[in-house]
């Protein structure tokens, strides 16, 4: 069906004429690999903070930073990418332009899903979304756990425990935040009791 | 010149050459990455000069930018040369008397001395620029030169490729 479509595409006037000029093309191309080289960068930064690899402001902050590049350079590699499907329509009569339109859409909601969840996850604008790596408790936001963190400055582990839990009330506007599982919960309780205390 | 010649022609007897030039999806698969990690090379790259020029990026420090743009630079850029030289084995003649593949060739060595030039003498000064102050001359020209520099190179890249196959 697609070899039909670009064969018919292709002898459209404006396919000719796109074809005609010879430097259209390939500049075409480059405007499309370089948009998609912003839409990847962007990308990259903004997981950079989700993974933690760079700690400079929040997650939140740091996607809000990058992303208006992000979907300036996709509408133009989509534009770009339009053009060429008329200047050069040999290139998608195979199923590898028809899986790239469907990863494409899935790369579309994902990033749109991406903002969304960082805000639902957000713990009073500190931190969101990604489970400290360290620990083993995994809630799903733990801007407490950053501030406790932040604050420890070599202070013994319990009062670091109770810090967790005298923070993480005010520390969330989501259900989610400050949680912690059972297990996590049970070790830490235990700290913030102190040796000896036994149960 | 006759001797590069030859030696051009020995390298596309090459068995990882032929490889290159014969197989049906070879040449597709590793022009892919080729493009793909350019893209990246350029999409990283470009905020670290947005950021030099003052144009983007000035609430971040120099340095805290360069941490974590420049190791996907890097990566990315191994990644381009590798891929690249593997298509050049497969028509090493036909490259080496392509005009667009010669320019781009000559972008990225002239990139490579912008990138000496930064490191090693503007730098070396970060501390005095690196927030908050506007950045030195010597650094925004660093800038401006590598945007422009490696959008040209995408472009000789694509030329280069509508020259080959025309």
């Amino acid at each position: 069906m697609m070899a039909e479509l670009s064969q018919w595409v292709g002898s459209l006037p404006i396919s000719l004429a796109m074809r005609r000029i010879t430097w259209l093309i390939p500049m075409l191309q480059t405007l499309h690999i370089l948009s998609i080289g912003i839409v990847l960068s962007s990308v990259v930064m903004i997981d950079l903070r989700i993974w933690r690899a760079s700690r400079s402001g929040t997650a939140i902050a740091r996607s809000e930073r990058f992303m208006p590049w992000m979907w300036t350079a996709l509408a133009v590699a989509t534009l770009t990418g339009i053009a060429l499907m008329f200047g050069a329509p040999r290139s998608w009569r195979d199923g590898a332009f028809v899986a790239k339109l469907y990863l494409m859409v899935a790369a579309t909601i994902a990033t749109v899903a991406l903002p969304i969840m960082l805000r639902r996850n957000d713990c009073g604008g500190k931190d969101a979304g990604v489970p400290p790596s360290s620990s083993g408790l995994r809630p799903w936001c733990y801007g407490s756990a950053q501030r406790l963190r932040d604050a420890d400055d070599g202070s013994p582990a319990h009062l670091a425990g109770e810090r967790f839990f005298s923070l993480s009330p005010q520390a969330g506007r989501g259900e989610r935040c400050g949680q912690m599982p059972g297990r996590a919960l049970h070790s830490a309780r235990k700290m913030s009791a102190g040796p000896g205390s036994g149960d | 010149m006759k001797a590069f010649t030859e030696f051009l022609h020995w390298v596309e007897t090459t068995p990882l050459a032929i490889f290159v030039s014969q197989s049906t999806y070879g040449f597709a698969a590793i022009d892919m990455f080729h493009i793909a990690s350019v893209s990246v090379v350029f999409g990283m790259i470009a905020i670290l000069d947005l950021r030099l020029i003052g144009m983007a990026f000035t609430d971040f420090s120099v340095t805290d930018l360069s941490r974590q743009v420049l190791p996907w630079t890097w990566v990315a850029f191994v990644i381009a040369a590798i891929t690249g030289g593997l298509m050049f084995t497969g028509q090493a003649v036909k490259y080496s008397v392509n005009f667009a593949f010669l320019v781009k060739i000559a972008l990225i060595a002239l990139a490579g001395l912008n990138v000496l030039v930064f490191h090693f003498i503007t730098y070396r000064g970060v501390a005095k620029w690196d927030q908050g102050v506007p950045v030195p001359w010597a650094a925004k020209l660093a800038g401006a030169m590598s945007l422009v520099i490696w959008i040209a190179v995408a472009a000789y890249g694509r030329f280069t490729a509508s020259y080959m196959f025309q």
